[in-house]
């Protein structure tokens, strides 16, 4: 177990320094710099090229590089180019935002996602099951740009029950205005709530067909039992991987959601970071990404151990 | 069975958005204001689509930035919403008989807000640092002409330039040349404020908001005499989307849409308790070819586009009919010097099919016309000039680039674009785009003539004298018609119904000076 632990850690520490050069390669291929982007139209070769200098893009791609992943490994993330300050205090109170929402929305998501797929499944085209997945195709095919601005337009527009975006006071977070946390919520829910649960119910019939289940349905078992014994813990196998995968969705959810409802997360800082083309900001958002998902992914994979007993994690 | 469901779904959502839509359509009353008692107090909440990038005026780029900076700072002189020039930290300019020499009197009493006294030191400091080569500020191409600032005591400044310019004191109103306190570290400007502006600011958090309190010490007092600003507070918050802004404002969660987009205009106006400022501004769109890459190497292929564009159609296209037609000089209609002007040659199609036979030019011509997002209407402006130049056997492709690359790889290289251009002054307008070998001069057109008579007017004195030489310069301008020039585009402003002082600028500044709101 232990053993295992540091394999995966020193592989995501390894996906991590991948991730980075990747980014980097990306942001070097990208046409136009931090300088160029922040001058626009009113760029001159003389302004252009003193605002290179003073960002330190007038050194070689590689001496950037090494210098930014040496100072990151001593936890210094660097300077943003855009806002000239420093990466770290741009991005703390907007991941601590981010995290707010990814909370709510999973803490949400899932449980209902899950109760609702087993619900369908076992009452398999039942007029209940109709509707529900009828819903969750909805839910899967509207984009989240589509769902938000239609929410907009009926709750804060229509129905005025709710703020169409997320204006923070000074001092304030979204803890301390919850009802600004609702439409961006429901949002991302929409999505993670269709795939995990048309994935909880696709696995929920599967398992129903086994022999298993049909000799503990013969031998006269309480159906409670047979869901809760039998259908449940063989049917979350690969819904975890699911909602482990859709974690990764929710980052990326994240940006679309926080453009539309203005949410002060890394969502929209991640979009202004690649328009900016500023590198160090865009660096250290896409090394919180990748670690989350390669976080969840490795609680998935632990928790199949607890699951189901055969898999033994050594 | 399933597809039943569906449809009924989806006729739910249907139906439900058609509601919405129509209970939006309110009508907005829009009173006559009286004249009030301002009032002082109250948080002022500003919701804009541009983030910004620095608080360092020499760097500033967006129109958050300005934003800021006209809260926080001063300039020595400021052009009002009517256009005149208004003294700020300068009382007064006066230039020798040749317009070469300004002599700058100051004003006394004003401190920074870190406490230091403002004086000409000051004054000399920030206008040496944007003319310095390795600051690099875009300034320093408005401020070129001066040669030498002299303290000649501690509230007077005089300013040197190479050759007569009358414009000078239009220079002094940019948005980069805000007076900086010379005891402070430069390093220091780009995330903290050293004004000597109407308002602190508080907090910064580039990307969502910062907050400005007000200057208890302002030195500007309204007709009264009371002391300004009125506001306790500003907030401004940046939102990326269009729609998000135009739903903040008709919630009422924010008091002012700054630039507000025409595509919105007629939905806000129609929320009750909402109306738009509207004035008329000389920001344009044009569409620019480069002279030296072939088709445009041919006068006469230049002046058949000229002749295709159908100049009412973009307008009610891609303004939705807000704003005026433009005539290929970027001085607008507004403009005391405009007097003269005449009108472009009128859209006809058949004379522009002649021109390009005339030009041995085969029918159709095919042509690429590079647009983007980046400013409002330059797609729509594209769409419109691709049907009305069809009649006239000029094939149009619309190549539309991402935002993020357009200025920095498509502007000054495609042959064929869509350009966006804010308002600046007659002078500044012309040198920086159409003197041969400036920066701008996006079509890369030389025309020695065209220079000595945007040089000569900065040294005329009277206005009949101006308004003559630029009258001659529009005729060379549209015989040259590299650079068409459509339509003006007026500068738009959302307010909430309670809030007073608060208007359209013509440069698309935010003035909040004088800002008040009633209960």
């Amino acid at each position: 177990m232990v053993r295992f632990l540091a394999v995966r850690l020193s592989l995501i520490i390894l996906t991590l320094l991948v991730v980075s050069v990747i980014i980097f390669m990306v942001t070097e291929v990208l046409p136009g710099d931090a300088a160029q982007q922040q001058l626009g139209q009113s760029a001159t070769p003389e302004s252009l090229a003193a605002l290179r200098a003073s960002m330190g893009l007038d050194r070689p791609a590689y001496v950037r590089y090494f210098d930014w992943i040496g100072s990151a490994l001593q936890g210094d993330l660097g300077e943003s180019l855009k806002y000239k300050k420093p990466v770290a205090e741009v991005i703390g109170p907007r991941l601590y935002n981010s995290v707010i929402l990814l909370i709510f929305a999973f803490v949400i998501s899932v449980p209902t996602a899950v109760i609702t797929g087993v619900w369908a499944g076992v009452r398999r085209n039942s007029f209940g099951d109709q509707f529900v997945s009828i819903m969750s195709l909805v839910g899967i095919s509207l984009p989240e740009f589509v769902t938000g601005i239609l929410f907009i337009v009926i709750f804060a527009s229509w129905l005025d029950w709710l703020p169409s975006s997320s204006i923070l006071l000074p001092g304030t977070s979204p803890l301390t205005r919850p009802s600004i946390l609702v439409l961006p919520t429901l949002t991302m829910t929409g999505v993670l709530f269709a795939y995990i649960m048309r994935m909880t119910r696709a696995n929920v019939i599967d398992v129903m067909e086994t022999d298993y289940v049909r000799t503990a349905i013969l031998k006269g078992l309480p159906m409670r039992r047979i869901i809760f014994r039998h259908i449940i813990p063989n049917a979350m196998l690969p819904t975890i991987s699911v909602i482990a995968v859709n974690i990764g969705w929710m980052l990326g959810g994240l940006i679309i959601v926080e453009n539309v409802f203005a949410y002060p997360g890394i969502g929209s800082l991640l979009l202004v970071a690649i328009v900016s083309r500023d590198v160090p900001m865009l660096q250290a958002l896409s090394l919180i990404i990748a670690m989350t998902y390669a976080v969840s992914n490795l609680f998935a994979d632990l928790s199949y151990g607890l699951l189901n007993p055969r898999i033994r994690i050594s | 069975m399933k597809r039943k469901f569906l449809w009924l779904f989806l006729s739910c959502i249907m139906a439900l958005t058609l509601v919405a839509w129509s209970c939006g359509g309110e009508e907005g009353e829009q009173e006559e204001e009286e004249e009030e008692e301002s009032k002082y107090g109250g948080t002022l909440r500003v919701v804009m689509g541009s983030d910004t990038s620095t608080l360092d005026p020499a760097y500033v780029a967006s129109s958050m930035d300005y934003a800021f900076g006209q809260a926080c700072y001063d300039n020595l002189i400021w052009r009002s919403h009517d256009g005149t020039l208004q003294p700020m930290l300068a009382t007064s300019w006066e230039p020798n008989e040749d317009a070469t020499v300004w002599t700058l009197e100051l004003r006394e009493g004003v401190t920074f807000h870190h406490g230091k006294v403002f004086n000409a030191d000051d004054v000399v400091f920030t206008i040496n640092r944007l003319l310095d080569p390795d600051v690099g500020s875009v300034a320093a191409a408005s401020l070129a002409s001066i040669t030498e600032v002299t303290k000649i005591d501690d509230y007077t400044v005089q300013f040197e330039t190479d050759s007569s310019n009358a414009f000078l004191p239009e220079a002094f109103c940019i948005v980069q040349a805000r007076i900086m306190p010379s005891d402070i570290d430069p390093d220091r400007f780009d995330n903290e404020e050293f004004g000597t502006g109407p308002f602190i600011n508080t907090e910064y958090l580039p990307g969502e908001r910062a907050v400005f309190e007000r200057n208890p010490d302002y030195w500007m007092e309204d007709a009264e005499g009371n002391s300004l600003p009125y506001l306790d507070e500003v907030i401004f918050y940046y939102m990326t989307q269009p729609e998000t802004r135009a739903e903040a404002i008709k919630d009422k969660s924010v008091d002012v849409y700054h630039e507000l987009d025409a595509i919105s205009v007629d939905s806000v106006e129609a929320t009750a308790g909402v109306v738009v400022s509207e004035v008329a501004s000389g920001t344009y769109i044009n569409f620019a070819m480069i002279v030296t890459e072939p088709p445009f190497d041919n006068e006469l292929v230049r002046q058949a586009v000229q002749a295709a564009t159908d100049r009412e159609a973009i307008l009610e296209v891609a303004l939705l009919g807000h704003g005026v037609v433009a005539n290929d000089i970027p001085i607008p209609p507004t403009d005391p010097h405009s007097a003269l002007f005449v009108d472009s040659p009128a859209y006809d199609p058949d004379h522009a099919r002649d021109l390009l036979e005339q030009a041995g030019v085969e029918l159709p011509l095919e042509l690429t016309l590079h647009t983007s997002t980046i400013g409002p209407g330059m797609v729509e402006a594209a769409v419109a000039l691709k049907e009305s130049a069809e009649p006239a056997g000029i094939n149009i492709t619309i190549q539309q680039d991402p935002e993020d690359v357009y200025w920095g790889s498509v502007w000054l290289v495609e042959p064929f674009t869509v350009v966006n251009w804010n308002y600046r002054p007659p002078d500044q307008a012309l040198s920086l785009v159409y003197l041969c070998g400036t920066a701008w001069n996006e079509t890369y057109m030389c025309i020695p003539e065209l220079d000595d008579l945007i040089v000569r007017a900065r040294g005329e004195t009277t206005l009949e004298e101006r308004q003559a030489t630029y009258a001659e310069v529009q005729e060379i301008l549209i015989d040259d018609a590299s650079r068409i020039i459509a339509v003006f585009r007026p500068v738009f402003l959302g307010l909430l119904d309670n809030v007073r002082g608060v208007s359209a600028h013509p440069n698309n500044w935010l003035y909040l000076t004088e800002a008040w709101l009633t209960d």
